[in-house]
């Protein structure tokens, strides 16, 4: 009986004109949309793969240890086509102590006069334009029936009022969730047939939640198009009610929250850790640059860090010679410990500050889940952002990893001990000592043309140079998330969601059944 | 007969219940924007000092502002201080601040506001430009449809009242509306943001009011276009053309321009220009390098200061690519904004930023104040070091870190301590003068006029053949 009564609802909004030109034209929005997404994420992989063909030709031209530049790189998500996410850069540089607080963006176009973001995903359109949509068709379906009189010819006949509003309900949502799964079950064979080397399992656990956040989503404005239809009583105006309650939710609700609660609330408290990270960035600068040095523990002049920059920081070797090697090599050996010693904890304490920041940040965003509990737009939002793994949280991940490949790698160099002895910027086989630039000299009778060409040997030809062994490290990480993980991320909103359905249903119930069909 | 029409019009609608709750919304949104501006602009302006702040202690110490640490350390700011335009709109789509080194016009932009998330931000340009496009279609979509329903139109055109008349007078009584709904709580939004703030300004009292009227051509577009859609057969089927197409202009349209603007002129990515910058700096060293041997290399002739004048020639070439990379993002921009000006809105917006001084204007004009400060910095430190008798007069970034390979207090460019701090830290940015402005913004307003006697012709022809039985 019941599935009948739906069908029939079904071909009912079909016959309609205005539901007919409804779903043409969010069935274009989302092609245009996914269009537009996927040209994109075309780029962005192109990107990546730039940049990962440059992160390995520097690793194979590296000479010696000090030329290795490490990259953490994140592979775009496939799923970040239908949600954007956190936007961040996804080239994290590692080197050996520094502190890893952002990424960097490599192989990337950046309009310099331009700041604006392009924000049109499918999350966007589901928020901003099906919730309207379903809306659009919803607002009159009880008291549009009413109007024409048929509402009052149907409760002749022996139908239940609840049978009636459950037709209506269930009607709705099975036709836009119909409009919905169609296209987006295309669009998903499209990303199988061009992506299949990137799709993942976490892929299809994102695309199968995602489709299930959108059918609650869908469930919860078709309750709310219809209680609107039953609490007006003409459809004329109930739209008002519609469009003004959309405005509400999808516009005036969000930006209230940003741009006056969220920086009312919270703005001294960010600002407090902004202020102490940027200390705690400046402590660990003036370390590094010997500005506080602890003058009874260390002597200024023997931790010249221009001897050493020279050699490290620029990366030629012959600037070295104008101290000669042994000399640098001594500095160097002086300057590692301190800055193994001292910068390198004070490093940390910024990292952690940084952490600090955002994890704040995350909690702000959660907390506006609680606060707009009744807000499905917010919550969705939200929640999408969780289950594509491109949230702010993914992003924190994304640095640790970084981190933890640059920990691995100092921490080997203090084991194998060439972090801090000559072979960290040895350019020679171990064999063979190349002595000091005087002792160099002296060889070709101090003919400075001689002598650089023999030194230019060791400079231009790594396989002369000393061999070292590339450490083995995670490069290139891409977020996989499992089914409990994404589970246990959204399972609080997911309840707050389901309790804002049930309640809508008990209202609308309750409603109908005193409601004057006359 | 005329004036009853309209009185009757204005009445019809100041009753109605759409009319009543937007008018709620907007008074809500109104005072809403002056808070949530208001913060804003304390947030912005505390950025701001502090900012100022750090750059006065700099030139307090003194290293900065050395003649010869000058020519490689310091950095000249252009900024904009926070102003009440912040009401109006956050302009945070552009930079706001340019700093660039003393030597080469190579700007690195920032912003003082923080990025927002959001897609639209709660402020004036939101309420009256975007909301109250919306509110204008919803409140004309059924002018000449709702008149058929009840029969009215037939009972009008009985009287002999001339349909264009009637058309006219729906349509005048709707720009009142518009007016009655915008200017009084926009009044009380403006006075509640200079309470809050403290910043009372005559100056930008007068351009918050122009704006307003500014914005009627762009209000009028939208009543008219719904009168016109007033007139299809199927009242209920145009909601979703209304919705649709406020959705084009609003969104639609703005964020494909980018988009749109990125296929058509791409951009090198980041790195190619980082590697053709390199290239043409080692390309002319090694040029000089081949013309001096090997004096440009090593120490060089610290006396004729040939290695620094060589590191200038290089980076002066080096210059060209930066150009050429501004003028690459420059293009693209225009055209962005060429692609979001088909969206009234975007047009608003862009008056907006002439009246106001801020956006993308500005940053022209900021452009144009850096690239003057630094040849009027050039000049200046040339002719203060040309009284030193112990510089030897190079005028090259690189000159500063010669110092260390000379002698008996020779230098290479005076030590003293530059005369002019205050022009390192410019905020007075000279915008076009009140006429070439109220030009710019005439040209700008052409293409909303234009529509609006488009539609109008449209609606005219249209009401002449409508069948209103």
């Amino acid at each position: 009986m019941l599935k009948a009564l739906i069908l029939h609802e079904m071909q009912n909004l079909l016959k309609s004109k205005r539901v007919y030109w409804t779903v043409v034209l969010f069935l274009l929005l989302f092609a245009a949309v996914f269009t537009v997404r996927v040209i994109n994420y075309q780029s962005q992989i192109n990107q990546y793969i730039a940049d990962k063909k440059m992160a390995e030709e520097e690793l194979q031209n590296a000479a010696n240890y000090s030329h290795i530049k490490l990259y953490a790189i994140q592979q775009p998500l496939v799923f970040s086509i239908y949600n954007q996410g956190y936007k961040a850069s996804r080239v994290a540089f590692i080197q050996f102590y520094e502190p890893i607080l952002k990424t960097i963006s490599l192989n990337e176009e950046t309009n310099l006069y331009y700041n604006r973001d392009n924000k049109l995903d499918i999350t966007f359109l589901i928020t901003f334009f099906l919730s309207l949509f379903i809306l659009l068709i919803s607002y009159d379906s009880i008291n549009g029936e009413k109007q024409t009189g048929t509402l009052r010819i149907i409760m002749t006949y022996p139908v239940k009022r609840q049978s009636f509003v459950l037709k209506k309900i269930l009607g709705i949502f099975c036709f836009v969730a119909l409009a919905f799964t169609l296209p987006y079950v295309i669009s998903l064979f499209i990303l199988i047939i061009i992506y299949t080397n990137l799709l993942t399992a976490s892929f299809f656990l994102s695309a199968f939640f995602y489709w299930l956040l959108i059918l609650l989503f869908i469930f919860f404005f078709s309750l709310l198009g219809v209680l609107i239809s039953i609490s007006a009583k003409i459809p004329n105006r109930s739209l008002v009610f519609t469009l003004f309650i959309w405005l509400l939710l999808s516009i005036i609700l969000p930006i209230s929250w940003e741009f006056i609660l969220s920086p009312q609330l919270f703005h001294n408290e960010l600002n407090k850790l902004t202020l102490n990270y940027e200390d705690k960035l400046d402590q660990s600068k003036r370390i590094f640059y010997l500005n506080d040095l602890n003058t009874d523990k260390y002597d200024k002049e023997k931790l010249n860090i221009n001897l050493v920059s020279h050699l490290v920081w620029s990366g030629y070797f012959y600037n070295s010679s104008v101290w000669g090697f042994d000399e640098t090599y001594d500095q160097h050996y002086r300057f590692m410990q301190y800055v193994i010693d001292e910068y390198y904890p004070a490093s940390r304490e910024v990292e952690q500050a940084i952490d600090k920041l955002y994890r704040k940040q995350i909690s702000i965003q959660n907390y506006k889940n609680w606060v707009f509990f009744f807000n499905p737009i917010v919550l969705f939002e939200n929640m999408s952002t969780k289950i594509a793994g491109n949230s702010q949280t993914d992003y924190l991940r994304h640095l640790q990893d970084a981190r933890d490949i640059r920990d691995d790698i100092v921490n080997r160099g203090l084991d194998e001990g060439w972090l801090k002895d000559y072979r960290y910027f040895a350019r020679r086989a171990e064999s063979e000592n190349l002595g000091s630039y005087d002792d160099i000299s002296k060889k070709f009778n101090y003919d400075p043309e001689k002598t650089w060409d023999y030194i230019m040997v060791f400079i231009n030809d790594p396989k002369v140079s000393f061999a070292f062994e590339l450490p083995d490290y995670r490069k290139y990480s891409q977020p996989q998330l499992s089914f409990g993980e994404l589970f246990n991320r959204i399972l609080p909103y997911l309840l707050i969601f389901v309790f804002g359905i049930i309640t809508l249903w008990i209202i609308i119930w309750r409603r109908f059944m005193k409601y004057d069909v006359r | 007969m005329n004036s009853i029409l309209f009185i009757k019009d204005l009445k019809l609608i100041l009753k109605d219940l759409k009319f009543q709750i937007f008018f709620v919304i907007l008074v809500i949104l109104f005072i809403l924007s002056a808070m949530s501006s208001s913060v804003a602009y304390k947030n912005l302006s505390n950025d701001f000092q502090a900012d100022y702040k750090n750059h006065n202690s700099r030139v307090h110490d003194g290293y900065y502002t050395q003649m010869m640490n000058m020519l490689s350390d310091t950095k000249i700011t252009v900024a904009s201080q926070a102003s009440p335009s912040l009401l109006f709109n956050n302009y945070n789509t552009y930079p706001d601040k340019i700093s660039t080194s003393v030597m080469f016009y190579e700007p690195f932009f920032s912003n003082y506001n923080a990025e927002q998330n959001e897609v639209f931000s709660l402020n004036w340009y939101f309420i009256i430009g975007i909301l109250s496009g919306f509110i204008m279609l919803i409140i004309s979509f059924e002018a000449i449809s709702s008149e058929k329903r009840f029969g009215t139109l037939r009972l009008l055109s009985i009287y002999g009242i001339k349909r264009q008349s009637i058309v006219w007078h729906k349509y005048l009584s709707y720009l009142l509306l518009y007016l009655i709904i915008i200017i009084p709580p926009a009044l009380v939004s403006m006075l509640l943001f200079f309470i809050l703030t403290g910043s009372w300004s005559m100056y930008f009292m007068v351009k918050f009011v122009l704006i307003i009227l500014l914005s009627i051509p762009f209000a009028s577009f939208f009543i008219i276009l719904g009168i016109l859609i007033s007139m299809a057969k199927n009242y209920r089927n145009s909601i979703v053309l209304i919705v649709f197409i406020w959705l084009l202009f609003v969104i639609i349209i703005p964020q494909s321009a980018y988009i749109i603007a990125k296929q058509i002129y791409p951009l090198k990515t980041n790195i190619e220009y980082h590697n053709m910058k390199m290239d043409t700096f080692d390309k002319e060293y090694a040029e000089w390098g081949e013309k001096y041997d090997a004096a440009v290399y090593g120490n060089g002739n610290l006396f004729d200061g040939l290695r620094a004048k060589a590191v200038y020639a290089s980076q002066e070439q080096k210059n060209i690519v930066v150009q050429k990379e501004l003028e690459d993002s420059k293009k693209q921009t225009k055209l962005i904004q060429r692609v979001a000006n088909l969206s009234p809105f975007n047009q608003l917006d862009e008056i907006a930023e002439i009246v106001f001084d801020r956006g993308y204007y500005l940053l022209q004009h900021q452009e144009e104040t850096a690239k003057q400060t630094i040849s009027q910095i050039k000049n200046l430190m040339i002719e203060q070091d040309s009284r030193d008798e112990n510089s030897l007069h190079l005028y090259y970034s690189w000159a500063s870190n010669d110092q260390y390979a000379l002698q008996d207090n020779i230098v290479p460019f005076s030590k003293q301590l530059f005369n002019h701090p205050e022009l390192l830290f410019v905020t007075n940015i000279k915008t076009d003068n009140a006429a070439t402005k109220s030009i710019y913004i005439l040209l700008k307003l052409l293409p909303i006029i234009i529509l609006n006697i488009l539609v109008f012709a449209i609606v005219a022809l249209k009401i002449e053949r409508l069948d209103i039985r």
